[in-house]
C-alpha cells in the first residue's frame, strides 16, 4: 500500500492547502496554473478510461472472482460498464466544478476517486512505486510522470484529511458519538 | 470442451455451499493511500475509525483482508463499490 502521496517532494516551503475543512464543507483553493494542469490530466484521464482498452487500466480493471472463470466472466458481464461510467461521471463532475470553491460530500467523493483513478493510471508501471526507485536514473519523461503521480497524491491526501474531519463532525458517524 | 459431470457428492456439497456466506477481500497494492482507504472502509461500511485502522493495516500487513461478509448479492455490491473507489476487492465462499 502507499504510505503518503509525497515520496519525493521535498520542498518544503510553507504552502496553502488545496482542500481544508470547514463546517460549511471542504473548502478548495487551487492555484490557477494547477487548476490548468489538472483539467489537461482529467481530459486524458477521461479519454483512456472511455477508450477502456487502454493497458494503464490495468490497475483499474481488476477481477472480482479470482479462481472462478465463469462467474468473473458473469461478474463483468454485470459491471464493467457501470464501473466505467461510473469513473466517466467522477472525473467529469470534478471537471465541470474545478472552479467551485466548496465540495459538498458528493463533490468530494467525485473527487477523491478521480484523483485515485489519476494514480492507479499514472502509476501502472511498476517502476512508479519502487521502494528501491532512484530518481536520478529516471529520464525527463519519467521525472515528469513521477512528478505527476506524486503530485496527485499529495492532493489527496490532503482531501482525504479534510473528508475525515468533515466525518468526525457528522453525529451519525460511530467515532463522533 | 467438455460438459461437467455431476457426481453424487456434488448435490451436497453445493446444498452445503448455498448456505456459506461469501467474504468480501481487500488485497494490498502499492499506490493505494493508507489514509484513502481507512476513508473508503469508513464511507462505505460505516466502520469506525478505529476498526477501519485495524483493517488497512490487515491488508497491508498480512496482503488482505476479510472485510465485509453476506449474501452474494451484498458481496457483489460490496466489491463494486470497493472497485469503484479503486481498491483491489474480490469475493470467494466463506470457509
Amino acid at each position: 500500500m502507499g504510505h503518503d502521496g509525497t515520496r519525493f517532494m521535498t520542498d518544503s516551503t510553507p504552502f496553502r492547502p488545496r482542500f481544508s475543512w470547514s463546517e460549511h464543507g471542504i473548502i478548495v483553493e487551487i492555484p490557477a496554473h494547477e487548476r490548468e494542469v489538472l483539467i489537461s490530466l482529467l481530459d486524458q484521464l477521461r479519454e483512456v478510461i472511455a477508450a477502456d482498452d487502454h493497458e494503464p487500466l490495468a490497475r483499474l480493471k481488476l477481477p472480482a472472482h479470482v479462481d472462478d472463470p465463469a462467474a468473473e466472466a458473469q461478474f463483468q458481464e454485470l459491471i464493467a460498464e457501470d464501473l466505467r461510467q461510473s469513473r466517466i461521471d467522477a472525473v467529469e463532475q470534478v471537471i465541470a466544478g474545478l472552479d467551485a470553491t466548496l465540495l459538498d460530500d458528493d463533490g468530494a467523493a467525485a473527487w477523491m476517486r478521480s484523483l485515485n483513478s489519476l494514480r492507479l493510471v499514472l502509476g501502472h508501471e511498476p517502476w512508479v512505486t519502487d521502494d528501491e526507485l532512484d530518481p536520478s536514473s529516471l529520464n525527463q519523461d519519467q521525472l515528469v510522470l513521477l512528478e505527476l503521480f506524486e503530485w496527485s497524491g499529495w492532493l489527496l491526501e490532503q482531501l482525504v484529511a479534510a473528508s475525515t474531519s468533515v466525518m468526525d463532525a457528522d453525529p451519525s458517524d460511530p467515532d463522533s458519538r | 470442451m467438455t460438459a461437467p459431470v455431476a457426481t453424487p457428492g456434488q448435490a451436497t456439497e453445493d446444498a452445503t455451499d448455498l448456505d456459506r456466506p461469501w467474504n468480501v477481500l481487500v488485497w494490498d497494492d502499492p499506490i493505494n493511500l493508507m489514509s484513502y482507504v481507512v476513508m473508503v472502509f469508513r464511507k462505505l461500511f460505516g466502520y469506525s475509525q478505529e476498526k477501519a485502522h485495524r483493517l488497512m493495516m490487515e491488508v497491508h500487513v498480512d496482503g488482505k483482508a476479510v472485510v465485509s461478509s453476506g449474501s452474494r448479492e451484498k458481496a457483489e455490491l460490496d466489491v463494486f463499490r470497493l472497485q469503484e473507489h479503486g481498491l483491489w476487492a474480490t469475493m470467494e465462499r466463506a470457509s
